[in-house]
C-alpha cells in the first residue's frame, strides 16, 4: 500500500522565491488503485506526480510502500512525461525500450505489443520518425518494461488527435490490474475508462476525493 | 528518494530598491562598461575597482543573502583542481627549498581568472535579481539604435537575444525533466569513468535534440506571426539611480584605464 501522509512541498525553500506548491496531502492506495488527479494549472499536481515518482522529496510529511521508503533504485516508481520525445533516449524504438534493463527482445515485443504497437512494424523504426501518440506509447513500452509497482502518467492525453487518444486510452484501460496508476491530467473526458478513483487539487490541497461518478460526474456524465 | 535540483538562472527578486528602480538600458550599460574594461586590463587594482562598484550594487539593491547562487560541492572541487593544474604549471615568483622548487606564477594567473569571472558573474546574477526579463527587449533596442545607422539588423539581433534569454527557464525545465528521466530509466548510479562518459552523453544528446526542437518550434511560431518585426520601443525615463549608475561606472572605468 502507498501512504501519504501530511504530504507538502515547498520549493526553493529559504530562498526569496520560495513558494508552497502543496500542504497536508493524506492519501492510502492500495495495490492496483486507479486515480485521476485534476485540478487547475498552480494546483500542485505535477509536484504531486513528481513525489509520487519518487524524484521530489516531499519538505513535509513522508511517503511509504508497504511501510518502508519509496526507492527509484529499486524500480518502485516509473513516470510518463507529457513530453514524451524528452523520455526516449536511444535512436530506435527496440533500443528505447532496452534502455537501462536486462532484457531479452522478446521481452521487448512484449512490452511493444501491451501498448499496442506491433513489433514487426515498429522494433526497428527510428524514434524521430514516430507520430507524437506513437512516440508516447513507446515511452510508455519502455517505463513498463521495467515492471514498476506504480506509474504516474503526467498529462497521458493532451496534444493527441482523436485515433491517437483512442489507441492510449485502450492501452490504459489495458494495464496490469496489480500496477496502481496515478494519471495527472486537464482532460475528464476519458476518466470513467482509465480511473477508478478522483481527486481534485486546489491551491496545493485536495479538495475532493472518491469515485469518478461522484468527484467528476458532471463533467464526464452524459 | 533524492531533491531534483532547483535551477535560478537570471531570476528576478522581487524589490523596490534603487537598483530594481533603474531602467534596464543602465544596468546593461554598467556591466557591459565595466565587464570589458576588466576582461581588457585583468590587473589586480582594476578588479579592486570593479569589486567596488559590485560591492556597492550588491548594497543598494538589498537582495537577501539567502538568493545567493549556491553551487554544488564538485564545483568547488573542479575550480580547486584547476588550480592545483596552474600550480603545476610553475613560473614566477619561485620559492625554493632544498627538497623542492616551487612556482607560482601559474597559480596567480589562475586566481586572476577565476576572481575575474566571479566578479563578470556576479554582475550578471545582480542584473538578473533586479530585472525582469521582459524589460530587456526594449532596453536592447534603445542601446543599440545606433547601429541602425550602419544598417546592422538589430531588430533581429534584439529578437535573437530576447528570445533566448525567455528560453532559458524552459530549457532549465526541460533539463530537469531529463534528468528525472534518466534517474527513473536508469537509476544505477556510474561506478565506472565509462558509465559517467555515457550517462553525461546521453543527457547531453537528450538536451540537444530538446534544444533544436524548441529552435524549430519558435521560428515556426515567429513565421507565423509574420517575423520577428520591430522591436518596440518604449520610452526612457532616466531617474537619480540611473544617474549616479552611469557616473560612478564612467569613474570605475576610467580608473580601470589609468591603473
Amino acid at each position: 500500500m502507498l501512504v501519504l501522509d501530511g504530504v507538502g512541498h515547498v520549493y526553493s525553500a529559504g530562498t526569496p522565491w520560495a513558494h508552497r506548491a502543496l500542504h497536508d496531502v493524506n492519501l492510502r492506495l492500495v495495490d492496483g488503485s486507479r486515480v485521476i488527479v485534476v485540478g487547475p494549472n498552480g494546483s500542485g499536481k505535477s509536484t504531486l506526480a513528481w513525489i509520487l515518482a519518487g524524484l521530489l522529496v516531499p519538505s513535509d510529511g513522508r511517503v511509504t510502500l508497504d511501510d518502508g521508503p519509496l526507492s527509484i533504485a529499486e524500480s518502485h516508481t516509473a513516470m510518463a512525461f507529457q513530453h514524451a520525445r524528452l523520455q526516449l533516449l536511444r535512436p530506435t524504438v527496440a533500443d528505447d525500450v532496452h534502455f537501462g534493463l536486462d532484457i531479452d527482445d522478446d521481452a521487448v515485443d512484449r512490452a511493444l505489443t501491451d501498448v499496442g504497437l506491433d513489433p514487426g512494424r515498429f522494433r526497428h523504426r527510428r524514434i524521430d520518425e514516430l507520430s507524437g501518440g506513437e512516440q508516447r506509447r513507446v515511452a510508455l513500452a519502455g517505463v513498463l518494461a521495467r515492471k514498476p509497482r506504480l506509474l504516474v502518467l503526467d498529462e497521458p492525453l493532451a496534444g493527441l488527435d482523436a485515433p491517437s487518444r483512442e489507441a492510449l486510452v485502450q492501452v490504459l484501460g489495458r494495464l496490469p490490474r496489480d500496477l496502481t496508476t496515478i494519471v495527472v491530467t486537464h482532460d475528464t473526458e476519458d476518466a470513467e475508462r482509465i480511473a477508478d478513483r478522483a481527486l481534485v487539487l486546489g491551491s496545493g490541497a485536495v479538495t475532493a476525493d472518491g469515485t469518478v461518478a461522484e468527484v467528476l460526474g458532471a463533467a464526464v456524465g452524459p | 528518494m533524492t531533491t531534483a535540483t532547483e535551477l535560478h538562472l537570471l531570476r528576478h527578486v522581487p524589490g523596490d530598491s534603487p537598483v530594481h528602480r533603474m531602467w534596464a538600458g543602465t544596468k546593461l550599460l554598467v556591466v557591459a562598461g565595466v565587464g570589458i574594461a576588466i576582461v581588457a586590463e585583468p590587473s589586480w587594482q582594476a578588479q579592486a575597482v570593479a569589486a567596488a562598484v559590485l560591492g556597492a550594487a550588491l548594497l543598494a539593491c538589498r537582495v537577501p543573502l539567502t538568493a545567493v547562487p549556491r553551487p554544488p560541492l564538485w564545483f568547488f572541487y573542479a575550480i580547486a583542481f584547476a588550480g592545483f593544474l596552474a600550480l603545476t604549471a610553475g613560473g614566477k615568483p619561485e620559492i625554493h627549498t632544498p627538497v623542492l622548487s616551487l612556482g607560482f606564477g601559474g597559480l596567480i594567473d589562475w586566481l586572476r581568472f577565476t576572481t575575474l569571472t566571479v566578479i563578470v558573474l556576479a554582475f550578471a546574477v545582480v542584473l538578473g535579481w533586479t530585472t525582469h526579463l521582459a524589460d530587456l527587449g526594449p532596453a536592447l533596442t534603445r542601446l543599440f539604435a545606433p547601429f541602425r545607422l550602419l544598417r546592422l539588423p538589430v531588430d533581429e539581433i534584439v529578437a535573437a537575444v530576447t528570445l533566448c534569454v525567455r528560453c532559458l527557464p524552459l530549457l532549465v525545465d526541460e533539463m530537469r525533466t531529463l534528468y528525472a528521466v534518466r534517474r527513473l530509466r536508469h537509476p544505477e548510479v556510474p561506478t565506472t569513468l565509462r558509465g559517467e562518459v555515457l550517462n553525461l552523453h546521453d543527457l547531453l544528446v537528450g538536451a540537444l535534440v530538446s534544444a533544436l526542437r524548441r529552435a524549430r518550434e519558435l521560428a515556426d511560431a515567429v513565421d507565423g506571426r509574420g517575423g520577428v518585426g520591430p522591436a518596440p520601443r518604449l520610452p526612457v525615463r532616466l531617474r537619480l539611480p540611473d544617474y549616479v549608475a552611469l557616473l560612478l561606472t564612467t569613474a570605475a572605468v576610467v580608473l580601470i584605464v589609468i591603473l
